[in-house]
């Protein structure tokens, strides 16, 4: 049984309960001195045994870092951060040189993978899912990667990435999202420890679907994971991002960064179901989600499709993009983000078009309930040289109650007259006609509801890979209870 | 043996307004009730307040079904219990298949009845069954419920979901209304087809013509609130030729309009 | 001249200096605009408009003499161009007005600003302040300090104007501020057309203000008609308030002016309030035409609709940014936008950013945007019929306009417009 049949499983069987991940691990956990500042920075580095370069990369960024101001000018408010009052660095003790082969994992730490539904047993194989599986900033044990070597394809901490591929990782690290490109991604470029990183070479299909667990333990420990995916030329992969993470009272910071870089003909399917923990129902506690996302379409004809259900975190800031500069490539967003209680969320994409007949599909779902606030934030620019490129988006708000607020800011520039840009938007509720004929019909509020949403979110939910479509539309169901009735 | 329904003095309100006035109606098991009156009469507040729809509050009165208080049971309670309303303007789920939809309304009935739920092949057999007598096609299954679905299909899949769910008591609100007589045929087989020893069936509608398909055993004009007059299928074509012209004052003793 | 001149200079030159309320008004105004200055990109509104060009032209506001304005000086039966053959008609150039109104029915009064400051001041008593909503904004704050002209129109209850109401305001040179306001009664119902017209090649500048208030049930139609010149700079702010029942369509049709912002501001304040704002942006050149409009739904049951049209051709900029908002118990509203616009050259440019704030959730809120060429099938079609191509665009051009130009009842008024746009196509 699959690892994501399992949790699918675990997360149905406690239905109703409150969120299921709320544990923590009693592991002995090595941590920096709480703050940020250049001496932190440089134990990051010596933890991780990086080259110099590194180090210089991350030292660049932290003073870059230091002149930068948050920004404000989304739709969300949230107490502010202080950066000082935290832990940029915890790993667990008891990995010292990282493990050869399971049976060096301390058992601990596999029960709590277990607990999360994570095979990292041999016999998992027959799942066909390699799992890098992260603790606390740290990849603990990455398996089957005797399955992807024979292919080719490169699937490894990208601490180990940095070491073992430095030309790779030196050519194509801040090559899509600068170390300045924004408060948040140079603060991951100064302190990220680690994500994967995964090289597909010319021509291969990766043989099987590549995923990443995360997880939050300590506490005060910001998550920022940094992720670089190169797809040579005419190759195939398709990732699979999913997060869990623990209860906790103060707020916990999550700023990843993810670059992916296509060649000629190369291909990226970036799945990402999320439910970070979104606070409780007053508001208290929750994830702080500022992700930056983007895919640099460098080759002629190459593909991106990002698609993502967001159901937890309790702030969440977050645009996957596209620049589409080779001729023909194509850039596609599928997005399902729901909030629920106090949850506020400001994401979209931005679908950047240079190259030639290039095409962007934007399909964006929000639900909101409780007193949530959803916005959905798009940029479809067509460059002056973007000739035939075509783009249509659709984006849909699904509101449930009275309380909640649901909005859309898109942005459309074109620059280029034979260039089509096509955009529409609609707002609507879930009848009190639509719940009543299906609770004659015999379900349930929670059931109808669920129900109903998921038909609305239809379009992005066929995205997924199959095995993230079911643990998605579980979650789809569970994150909205409470809000009708 | 028990009745299927017996309604004793219903008052009923809507928004604040008296709609039932004190109603009284019993229905026997396997027997098929029509309901006429003029608009505005109370006939669809009737058949939500049998399903217990929000909004419909009941002041005084009692409803016993199948020997229980019907008040104790929520909407989808009483739905697994046995009642199934045919809704007068069935509503759109953009999105959710058919096939979806009633496996999910089937399998929530059967788990709450204590019966085990069908899973997909089983349901499927059983669903290709109805489909057929129907003549549902898979492409119209395949669809988001009553998208796009014309007046005859909409009551059509409304019977094809009555045929799967199997209730006790079918309250048919205007099955007939937007339909040219070959719809009205179709479904007429379909209603026909269910009626059974075990089953009763309150059919309401505003013409006559229905009746000529789905023969009733009792005919009842609700007017202002309350049944007005009760008699055979004879009464029905008695209403077509003179109308509810004599039922447009309000009975002596009832509340003034 | 800087706005520290301002006690001495400027203010001197504007009408009834003597009025305490108005004098305090125009200082705090001159105070504010000295502290915030013109918006640049970085202000979210104005993030596609640079106002640099007008730096230069804020303050040369032209002389306003006390004997100006004087009953028997103001002239009828000009000779200024009329768009409409029927219609009551005033005349301001650069800012002053020079044409009153004539043969008025009655329950219609319609002065210049200055006029009423001057002969009955108290119609304004309700108004001084100006719509909190823009009242604040950087333009709308310099109007108020500048202005030394505009229209009055006050509508009494019930009162239906038949023929309607031209308002010509030809510009040449300098600055002006026009500042108007429109009363109407409950029930009232008026045409109001603004024609702005250029007469020179200068880098004129026009920031104009309009209030509008529609009482219970009135029904207000505003149509806008900008023909500034090619070096002008032409900023205009409407702001208003919808009562129950009130009705406001309006027009924008954009032709002239090297740069143009049309700001509105619409609160759907009473129950069945509805709003129809609609509007064509024809630029070519270099123009620059920014279209922005906040509809704010404040109470429920309340309508909106929006319909912008634009042809851009050789390096021209449009830009549409159109904002509709729902407050929370605002249920039972429908709010519908569309914004679409047809690129004839490879250098020019739309940026369109149509937005929605909803707050409420029985709401039925729509937008759509699109921004391309003309429709290839369409023209194979026509020329496939033997139709030349350059005929062929014209008419799908023409068609693409016309829609829009539908939302106008008033006949008269949209021939008007209609030929304008034909000329625009056939030059």
């Amino acid at each position: 049984m699959s690892y994501t049949t399992e949790t699918a499983d675990q997360v149905s069987s406690i239905a109703g309960e409150k969120y299921k991940y709320g544990f923590v691990t009693d592991i002995e956990t090595e941590l920096a001195p709480m703050g940020l500042n250049e001496d932190i920075i440089r134990f990051i580095s010596a933890k991780k045994d990086e080259p110099d370069w590194m180090l210089q990369w991350r030292l660049r960024a932290y003073e870059r870092w230091l002149t930068m101001e948050e920004p404000e000018w989304a739709k969300v408010e949230y107490p502010e951060i202080d950066f000082q009052d935290a832990y940029y660095y915890a790993a667990p003790k008891s990995q010292k040189d990282g493990p050869q082969s399971l049976d060096e994992v301390d058992p601990e730490l596999l029960r709590t993978y277990e607990k999360l539904g994570i095979p990292l047993h041999e016999q998992q194989m027959l799942a066909g899912v390699a799992v890098d599986a992260v603790f606390d900033s740290v990849s603990v044990a990455t398996t089957f990667r005797k399955e992807l070597a024979k292919a080719g394809v490169i699937f490894c901490p990208i601490s180990e990435a940095v070491k073992d591929y430095p030309e790779l990782v030196q050519k194509y690290l801040g090559s899509v999202v600068p170390y300045s490109d924004n408060f948040y991604a140079t603060l991951n470029s100064a302190v990220f420890t680690d994500g994967s990183f995964v090289y597909i070479p010319k021509g291969v299909r990766c043989p099987m679907e590549l995923s990443t667990y995360f997880r939050i333990n300590q506490a005060n420990t910001g998550q920022f994971e940094r992720t670089l995916i190169i797809a040579d030329e005419g190759s195939y992969v398709s990732y699979l991002e999913g997060c869990t993470a623990p209860q906790r009272d103060e707020n916990q910071l999550h700023a990843a960064v993810v670059e992916l870089v296509l060649m000629d003909d190369a291909e990226i399917k970036y799945s990402t179901v999320q439910n970070w923990y979104p606070g409780d129902a007053d508001g208290k506690g929750g994830i702080y989600n500022f992700v930056t996302k983007r895919a640099a379409c460098r080759g002629r004809n190459s593909k991106v499709s990002w698609t993502q259900v967001e159901t937890g975190s309790a702030v969440t800031w977050k645009y996957p993009s596209c620049i589409l500069q080779g001729d023909n490539s194509v850039g596609e967003f599928y997005s399902v983000a729901i909030t629920n209680n106090l949850q506020q969320a400001d994401t979209g994409t931005k679908m950047i078009h240079i190259g030639e007949n290039t095409s962007s599909t934007i399909i964006a779902k929000g639900i909101s309930a409780g007193r949530s606030q959803s916005t959905y934030r798009g940029l479809v620019r067509m460059q002056p040289g973007a000739k035939g490129g075509r783009n249509y988006t659709q984006c849909d708000s699904l509101l449930i109650g009275d309380k909640c607020g649901a909005h859309t800011v898109p942005y459309i520039e074109n620059r280029n007259r034979t260039a089509q840009i096509e955009h529409e938007a609609t707002t609507a509720k879930i009848s009190e006609d639509q719940l009543f004929y299906c609770r004659q019909r015999g379900l349930t509020d929670e059931e109808a509801l669920s129900m109903i949403v998921n038909g609305f979110c239809k379009q992005v939910l066929q995205e997924l890979p199959m095995e993230f479509a079911v643990e998605a539309q579980k979650l789809v169901g569970i994150s909205l209870e409470g809000s009708v009735g | 043996m028990t009745n299927m329904l017996e309604i004793k003095d219903l008052h009923a309100e809507v928004g604040g307004t008296e709609i039932l006035k004190g109603l009284s109606l019993t229905i026997g098991e396997g027997e098929v009730h029509a309901i006429m009156g003029p608009n505005g009469a109370g006939k669809s507040t009737l058949s939500y307040v049998l399903s217990g729809r929000d909004g419909y509050e009941v002041t005084s009165g009692s409803i016993t079904y199948r020997g229980q208080d019907l008040f104790e049971l929520a909407i989808e309670e009483r739905a697994a219990a046995g009642i199934f309303l045919g809704f007068q303007y069935p509503v759109e789920l953009p999105g959710v298949s058919s096939t979806t939809f009633l496996k999910t309304a089937l399998n929530a009935v059967l788990r709450q009845r204590g019966e085990d739920e069908l899973d997909a092949v089983q349901f499927m057999k059983r669903l290709r069954v109805h489909t057929k007598s129907l003549n549902i096609s898979d492409d119209m299954l395949r669809r988001g419920v009553n998208v796009g679905f014309s007046g005859g299909e909409k009551k059509r899949n409304e019977i094809l979901q009555m045929a799967l769910l199997e209730p006790y008591l079918a309250v048919l609100d205007e099955t007939d209304s937007g339909l040219d007589i070959d719809a009205l045929k179709v479904v007429a087989d379909g209603v026909n087809a269910l009626r059974g020893p075990t089953r009763s069936m309150l059919v309401i509608t505003h013409y006559q013509r229905l009746l000529d398909y789905i023969v009733p055993d009792f005919v009842h004009v609700l007017a202002h609130g309350r049944i007005a007059r009760t008699g055979g299928k004879e009464l029905a074509l008695e209403l077509e030729e003179k109308g509810y012209g004599e039922f447009a004052d309000a009975p002596h003793g009832s509340e003034a309009a | 001249m800087t706005l520290e001149n301002y006690q001495a200079q400027l203010a001197q030159n504007l009408p009834q200096t003597d009025l305490p309320w108005l004098a305090d008004l125009r200082q705090g105004a001159a105070d504010r605009f000295a502290s915030i200055g013109l918006p640049d990109r970085k202000v979210e509104a104005w993030r596609y408009t640079n106002l640099k060009p007008i730096q230069a032209r804020l303050f040369e506001v032209g002389p306003f003499e006390a004997d100006t304005f004087q009953a028997d000086r103001v002239r009828a039966g000009d000779t200024t161009p009329a768009l409409l053959s029927d219609s009551h008609r005033m005349v301001f150039s650069d800012g002053l007005l020079i044409a009153g109104a004539q043969d008025l029915p009655d329950g219609v009064s319609l002065k210049g600003m200055a006029q009423v400051l001057a002969e009955d001041p108290e119609i304004l008593t309700d108004h001084k302040q100006g719509i909190g909503a823009i009242r604040d904004l950087p333009l709308p704050t310099l109007n108020r300090a500048l202005s030394r002209d505009g229209y009055v129109l006050v509508l009494e209850p019930g009162v239906i104007v038949a023929q309607a109401i031209e308002i010509l305001f030809q510009s040449s040179t300098g600055a002006a501020y026009p500042r108007n306001l429109i009363l109407a009664g409950a029930g009232a119902q008026v045409s109001v057309v603004e024609h702005y017209l250029g007469t020179s090649e200068d880098d004129y500048l026009v920031n104009g203000v309009t209030e509008v208030h529609a009482a219970t049930g009135a029904h207000i139609k505003r149509y806008k008609i900008q023909r500034d010149g090619p070096g002008a700079s032409h900023i205009a702010t409407l702001a208003g308030q919808l009562e129950a029942d009130a009705r406001f369509e309006n027009f924008d049709l954009n032709l002239g002016a090297k740069l143009a912002r049309s700001e509105i501001h619409m609160a759907l304040q009473g129950h069945g309030a509805d709003a129809s704002l609609n509007g064509v942006y024809l630029l070519r050149d270099k123009q620059h035409c920014d279209n922005a409009i906040l509809m704010d739904h404040v109470v429920g049951a309340t309508n909106s609709h929006q319909d912008y049209r634009g042809i851009l051709d050789d390096k021209a900029h449009g830009v549409f940014q159109g904002k509709i908002t729902v407050q929370p118990d605002a249920q039972g509203i429908e709010g519908h936008q569309l914004n679409k616009t047809l690129l004839l050259s490879d250098t020019a440019e739309i940026d369109s950013k149509p937005e929605l704030e909803i707050r409420a959730d029985d709401v039925k809120c729509s937008h759509g945007a699109t921004a391309g060429e003309l429709d290839e099938a369409g023209l194979f079609y026509l020329r496939s019929r033997g139709i030349p191509e350059a005929e062929a665009r014209q008419l799908l051009m023409a068609a693409f306009i016309v829609e829009t130009l539908g939302h106008i009842d008033d006949e008269a008024i949209r021939d008007v417009m209609d030929g304008l746009v034909t000329d625009w196509m056939a030059s």
